[in-house]
């Protein structure tokens, strides 16, 4: 009877550690995977699958893409410039090594591969910020939106479906305060066809407008952008969730 | 002891499996995008190696006779070497965002004789120039009949030469180059200047704009 006990008390114990461990897992890669609280449940989750890659585009004169036209204009050992690079870690933000001035333009590519058989794609930029603001904010004088949306089927690109419904796409000034959410493009199919793997490419650029007024704690308004020299705006996050439906 | 074994377990599994069924559904990927800095517009204005003020005073300046050693003379015959030559250099700091320039030179002095060459932007330490200015001088008043014609010729040779520097972008770390040449005309200096002391001042107007901007030149 005591050695039945003995045997029980053992097999409690490695059950207890068993679940510590499990939970301690979960719990450290639920932080892991999201790292936000904006988000909805959704309740199906099922034959939604990605894979993403993240290109900006190489531009020395910030003039942005006209063109886009991912598959012909990626960046080689010879062509770096008017170009897309990709960013092969997107968890790092890309700071931009050369100073930025009104009317300047900064593409960017996200690339996803649809490997399941549908559902509906939402993005967001998220904790933008003003760094080394003091009266007014650089970011206020920013805009971003997207330029095209076309999906690459056969190893062919099609045309631009950015205004195709149920997508929603938004263009606006940064502004508020540092939670803001921004909606970039909303209810973007995965795969619109049966095709079994279908690659989306989704443009989109930031523009310094140089057409944004500012005022002074006075009410004066500043002649010019002088007053926003030596700030950076910080875009930290981009996000992409991706559900089954398209509400 | 055995049943706060089991009532923790069961805590625990519901917490295990209600954390990953959340984290399952809410399929959300966080990623960075980008950080952009301003700064402001920094180009310095050199000839040679000097910093290059909002004026320039010329001595020891060479006097030619334009007619015979330009006009009716097809090589140089020394008239090279008695120029005297300056590299302007505009250089765009490495922190400076994209600019435009417009640089503008002015006298009072009718006798002076400028050469504006554009040699554009400097891609090495080794630059080669343009050194034969009678050959320069004679392709831009190649159509000339008369000194004042050519005379003509090479203002508005320099006023291209300074309208396209206006035109150009240029990036940070760029150094766009203008080589001015300078000689004075005998027969236009005045009856009571002295040649042999005259000193020449050159004022020198330099604006900049963000390459996305135009200048305002009203």
């Amino acid at each position: 009877m005591k050695k039945v006990n003995q045997k029980t008390l053992l097999m409690s114990v490695v059950y207890f550690l068993t679940a510590f461990t499990l939970m301690f897992a979960t719990t450290y890669a639920w932080f892991i995977m999201t790292n936000t609280n904006n988000t909805s449940l959704i309740s199906n989750i099922s034959d939604v699958e990605a894979e993403y890659e993240f290109y900006r585009f190489e531009d020395s004169y910030h003039n942005g893409n006209q063109i886009n036209t991912l598959p012909e204009q990626l960046c080689d050992a010879i062509l770096t410039d008017q170009c897309y690079e990709l960013i092969p870690n997107p968890a790092t933000m890309f700071n931009y090594n050369q100073a930025v001035a009104p009317g300047d333009r900064f593409s960017f590519v996200l690339k996803i591969v649809s490997i399941g058989t549908g559902g509906y794609l939402n993005l967001d930029l998220g904790k933008v910020q003003s760094i080394d603001a003091s009266d007014t904010r650089i970011q206020d004088a920013f805009t971003y939106s997207i330029t095209k949306v076309s999906y690459i089927v056969n190893g062919v690109e099609g045309t631009d479906q950015k205004e195709v419904l149920p997508t929603q796409i938004y263009s606006t000034h940064f502004n508020g305060n540092y939670e803001t959410i921004y909606p970039l493009i909303h209810h973007l199919p995965m795969n619109p066809t049966v095709e079994n793997q279908v690659i989306i490419l989704i443009y989109f650029e930031i523009y310094y407008d140089p057409t944004v007024t500012f005022l002074d704690p006075y009410g004066v308004s500043y002649p010019d952008y002088n007053h926003l020299s030596h700030q950076a705006i910080q875009i930290e996050d981009i996000y992409m969730m991706i559900s089954p439906s398209d509400q | 002891m055995k049943k706060w074994m089991i009532i923790s377990l069961l805590l625990m599994a519901i917490v295990a499996i209600s954390s990953i069924s959340y984290a399952w559904f809410t399929y959300v990927q966080r990623k960075s995008l980008v950080k952009l800095t301003s700064h402001e517009i920094e180009v310095s204005l050199t000839l040679g190696n000097d910093i290059l003020g909002s004026s320039l005073v010329i001595e020891g300046i060479s006097y030619i006779d334009f007619d015979n050693e330009v006009m009716n003379q097809t090589s140089s015959q020394g008239f090279n070497e008695v120029g005297q030559n300056y590299i302007i250099n505009f250089h765009v700091s490495e922190s400076s965002p994209l600019v435009k320039v417009l640089f503008n030179l002015e006298h009072n002095h009718p006798e002076l004789l400028i050469l504006l060459i554009d040699e554009g932007i400097k891609e090495s330490e080794n630059e080669v120039y343009v050194t034969d200015y009678h050959a320069y001088l004679k392709q831009i008043g190649s159509a000339a009949l008369t000194k004042e014609e050519f005379l003509l010729s090479i203002d508005a040779h320099n006023e291209q030469v300074v309208n396209q520097l206006k035109t150009v972008i240029l990036k940070p770390g760029n150094i766009y180059q203008i080589q001015m040449v300078l000689w004075a005309d005998y027969d236009l200096l005045g009856t009571e200047d002295n040649y042999l002391t005259k000193t020449y001042t050159l004022n020198i107007t330099c604006l900049m704009v963000n390459g996305k901007g135009d200048f305002d030149e009203s």
